[in-house]
């Protein structure tokens, strides 16, 4: 199992490299630069100072040139500064991290409680009414445009019915409370749940499906064992396995987080950054996050891989 | 069985509740209330000058009031009180539709770091709604006879936040970081005209010749050229007990501009919340008065957020987009103010394309639109339509042609230009404002009703500039703000030599006598002449056109009528001080 891991991560090391290479490529080829994006639109700025500007931020030297300068860079552990507000770039995205991780990891973990035991109840009760309402339910969640959900969902119950406070992650202008905190996360980590939930629900309901055709669940039923035993223990179990791996993928977006809800309901997560970053054309900004996004990746199925092998033991690494 | 039931009841009962939830709280009571609207506009007066009666526009506030039947929502029963809103009545929220980028005044421009820039710093003079010039860190300021040397005295009580006296010396540094080669100022180019400031920026120099400290309190500078309009000396002015000592190259990432909490104007910096907001205090020794509203939090988010923020009472101030205005008039407890907008929408046509360059053409354009229907159209009444650079009184000839709509006189000119029917024209416009991009598809249909086709192009900002810098486009839709003077303006879009890269004129414009007339008007000091020369040049580009003016948008803003004393300025735009030109005096009631 060691020497397996150590070969993915050898692996992995190239791979990275040709992501951060045609990352930079992409963004380099996107019409505009920074200092474009530092004017403001209506005002017109001589000239003189934009050219100074690009000139200080070595804007002006050859792609491959500024590529290398950036990879050594990074050897040294430095992921460079924000063209923007030369913070650097390291500690934007670090800064934002706990929010994301706050509000995607809630997302999820309430996706999970809801998507997995309606998707096993669904199964188990095949073509009934609630399958039927579960599944029509599904669908619309995953259809729906978080961007609508979130605003409808802002307009019902935080403007009319004033259950919830409508953005941002505590009140403005009060002292910290924990409370205040967990009551502004709740609106938006629940309509991000809803896909997560719907998608979750699917997966559950047709693993779980092919599991119970299964001969030795037959088995189990003729053994006299009763329904929640059969389900719990034998049947729940083996169904799962697919669920982790989607678990595991899902790695990249809790740290990811959503652009479109985050700019919603202003919550300063990854996603917003994100989207500052490619409106600015932030170069260093955009290379860190596209970095760290592909760890995440390879580590997300890499802990996919792993936690499969562990909990299916027809499964082995060599 | 039972279980199944169970859910299926559990279900129903729940949806019932959520659906009794919704209805009580959406009977409203109707109730009368009066709408006032603050609105500035222009009207035309006639007055007689010197024997003759002249038609002159004035620009007016008017105080609009109407009477409303609004409907008055119940209060709804709080059922989750959870934390309680700290003193409503003494912290002004205000609404912002983007983040700060940034609070280093030499690195950005952008719209939103200049609106928390002008709470916190101050600068030498600052523009009344006409454009002229008042006295604002400077009590008063001399000018030498032949226009070139200016004089300031700064006011004996301007003190930055930490007590510290504003002083002559820290002009002295700002300007210098701006001409500094290693400090790479962007706006580097505002401050070209001191005399001095290319010789040291080109490191010929240690000093600049045309900036002299005669006392703690007094500074001079001198132009290069003399101009009629010198405004180089207007930049935000930092402080040299904080800044001085630090090298070009630390400079950008000193911390002192990831939260400037040491400036001079009304408000100091106390913090901000990447992407959420950012938090001002009161400064109780500014030099206008200590502000009468203690705390104030610009609120960053998206226009449907911020205005749903509004109705909730999470928000005092806010702007509103003109699809809107119509349903937020009718909210109880928030009232209108409309300021006049500063700038034009503009379409510019690019005048190296040779079917593009006979002027009938240009005005074939200008008539075949309906322009006032659109505005009312696109800006629901908050519209103004423009057939000059600007707004301005002033430079306003009272005998522009008006290019009323008449697209039968558009075919006919394009008939005499001997205009080729097939010719398609690509018409590129920038995201980014919502009216605009839906004018395209109007523009487009009302020029092809005359006979031109047109396709559309929409990019983002950035991209478009790159394209339209390198010539790639037939009309461009773009937007200007103006300021006080027109030289700035015209020296940057419509001189000859202003083309890319060394300006704006991408329209690739010449004109002799517009270039003449621009250089005579900066060294024009005779306020009638000056005037006069202006006028002549509005004639001209009137006439020829190398731009189509379009409209300017009005502002509107939204807010709780818990403001005292709200009167926006025409500058507003981002929510900076602009918009509130009388910070220090607006209370808040209750």
């Amino acid at each position: 199992m060691h020497r397996y891991i150590l070969q993915r991560v050898l692996t992995a090391i190239p791979i990275l490299f040709g992501v951060t290479f045609i990352t930079f490529l992409i963004i380099n080829a996107a019409p505009g630069d920074p200092v474009d994006m530092m004017i403001s639109p209506d005002n017109p700025l001589p000239p003189e100072g934009m050219r100074a500007r690009r000139e200080a931020l070595g804007l002006n030297k050859p792609l491959l040139v500024r590529y290398v300068l950036w990879l050594r860079e990074l050897f040294q552990g430095n992921l460079g500064y924000s063209l923007v507000n030369h913070e650097p770039v390291l500690a934007r995205i670090g800064r934002r991290l706990l929010p994301t991780v706050q509000l995607m990891g809630t997302s999820f973990l309430l996706g999970m409680i809801t998507g997995i035991p309606l998707g096993i109840l669904s199964a188990i009760r095949q073509y009934s009414p609630l399958d039927h309402l579960t599944t029509v339910l599904a669908f619309l969640g995953i259809s729906s445009p978080s961007f609508f959900v979130g605003l409808g969902a802002i307009y019902v119950l935080s403007l009319k019915l004033d259950l919830f406070p409508t953005a941002g992650m505590q009140t403005l202008g009060a002292s910290f409370s924990l409370i205040d905190c967990l009551h502004h996360l709740i609106l938006p980590a629940l309509i991000l749940s809803v896909g997560t939930t719907a998608s979750l629900m699917r997966y559950t309901r047709s693993s779980m499906l092919e599991v119970i055709a299964q001969d030795y669940i037959t088995t189990a039923q003729g053994k006299g064992l009763t329904g929640r035993q059969v389900v719990l223990r034998h049947a729940l179990r083996n169904a799962l396995l697919p669920v982790i791996t989607i678990l595991g993928l899902s790695l990249p977006g809790v740290f990811g987080g959503a652009m479109i809800t985050e700019q919603i309901f202003q919550w300063p997560g990854i996603g917003m950054l994100s989207i500052h970053a490619v409106t600015a054309r932030d170069y260093p900004v955009l290379m860190g996050l596209n970095l760290f996004s592909a760890i995440l990746v390879f580590v997300g199925n890499l802990l996919a891989d792993i936690g499969y092998a562990i909990a299916d033991p027809r499964i082995t690494y060599k | 069985m039972q279980s199944r039931k169970r859910i299926l009841i559990g279900w129903m009962a729940l949806v019932t509740l959520v659906t009794v939830l919704i209805a009580s709280c959406a009977t409203p009571t109707p109730v009368e209330k009066i709408v006032t609207q603050v609105v500035k506009e222009t009207v035309k007066e006639t007055v007689i000058v010197e024997g003759t009666p002249q038609v002159i526009e004035k620009e007016v506030t008017k105080v609009v009031k109407e009477t409303v039947v609004v409907e008055k929502e119940k209060e709804v029963e709080k059922l989750v009180e959870v934390t309680p809103v700290p003193e409503k009545g003494r912290i002004l929220r205000v609404g912002m539709w983007s983040s700060p980028q940034s609070f280093n005044p030499f690195v950005t421009t952008g719209g939103y770091s200049e609106a928390v820039m002008d709470y916190v710093y101050a600068t030498l003079t600052r523009s009344d709604d006409d454009g002229r010039r008042i006295p604002y860190l400077a009590e008063s300021w001399d000018i030498s006879d032949d226009g070139s040397e200016y004089t300031f005295h700064i006011r004996e009580d301007a003190v930055w936040h930490d007590g510290t006296p504003v002083t002559a010396r820290d002009f002295e540094m700002s300007l210098l970081l701006h001409g500094s080669p290693d400090v790479a100022s962007i706006r580097y180019g505002w401050r070209t005209n001191i005399k001095g400031m290319e010789a040291y920026n080109a490191g010929e120099a240690d000093s600049i010749e045309g900036l002299q400290i005669i006392d703690e309190k007094t500074i001079k500078f001198v132009q290069e050229e003399s101009h009629y309009s010198f405004y180089d000396y207007n930049y935000i002015v930092l402080p040299a007990h904080i800044l001085a000592d630090v090298s070009p190259a630390d400079l950008e990432g000193h911390p002192y501009f990831q939260a400037p909490t040491v400036g001079c104007g009304p408000y100091k910096f106390v913090g901000y919340e990447p992407d959420q907001y950012v938090e001002l205090e009161a400064f109780d020794d500014f030099f206008l008065g200590a502000p009468k509203i203690k705390r104030i939090i610009l609120r960053i988010g998206t226009q449907d957020v911020l205005l749903a923020q509004l109705q909730k009472d999470e928000l005092d101030v806010v702007l509103v987009p003109p699809a809107e205005v119509e349903r937020v008039k009718n909210l109880y407890d928030i009232s209108l103010a409309t300021a006049m907008g500063s700038g034009a929408q503009i379409i510019h046509v690019n005048l190296q394309k040779p079917y593009l360059q006979d002027k009938r053409v240009r005005q074939a354009i200008a008539y075949a639109l309906p322009r006032e229907d659109m505005a009312q159209a696109l800006y629901l009444g908050g519209g103004t339509v423009q057939n000059s650079p600007n707004n301005i009184g002033w430079a306003i000839p009272p005998d522009l042609n008006p290019y009323d709509y008449d697209p039968e006189k558009a075919k006919e000119l394009l008939a005499e230009a001997g205009w080729d029917s097939s010719t398609e024209l690509l018409l590129r416009y920038p995201t980014g404002n919502k009216p605009r991009e839906m004018s395209a598809p109007l523009i487009q249909s009302a020029l092809k009703e005359v006979g031109i086709e047109v396709e559309l192009q929409i990019s983002d900002f950035s991209a478009l500039l790159e394209d339209v810098k390198a010539g790639e486009y037939d009309l461009a839709l773009l937007g200007w703000m103006s300021y006080g003077d027109p030289d700035s303006h015209l020296t940057q879009v419509y001189l000859s030599e202003s083309t890319p890269p060394d300006g704006w004129n991408i329209m690739y414009y010449k004109n002799d006598t517009v270039d003449e007339l621009i250089r005579e008007g900066r060294v024009t000091f005779d306020q009638a002449q000056h005037e006069k020369i202006y006028q002549d040049i509005y004639r001209i580009l009137n006439d020829e056109l190398p731009v189509v003016y379009l409209w300017s948008e009005n502002q509107t803003f939204a807010y709780n009528n818990r403001i005292q004393g709200f009167s926006p300025s025409r500058y507003g735009g981002t929510m900076g001080r602009g918009a509130f030109p009388n910070i220090v005096e607006l209370t808040l009631s209750e």
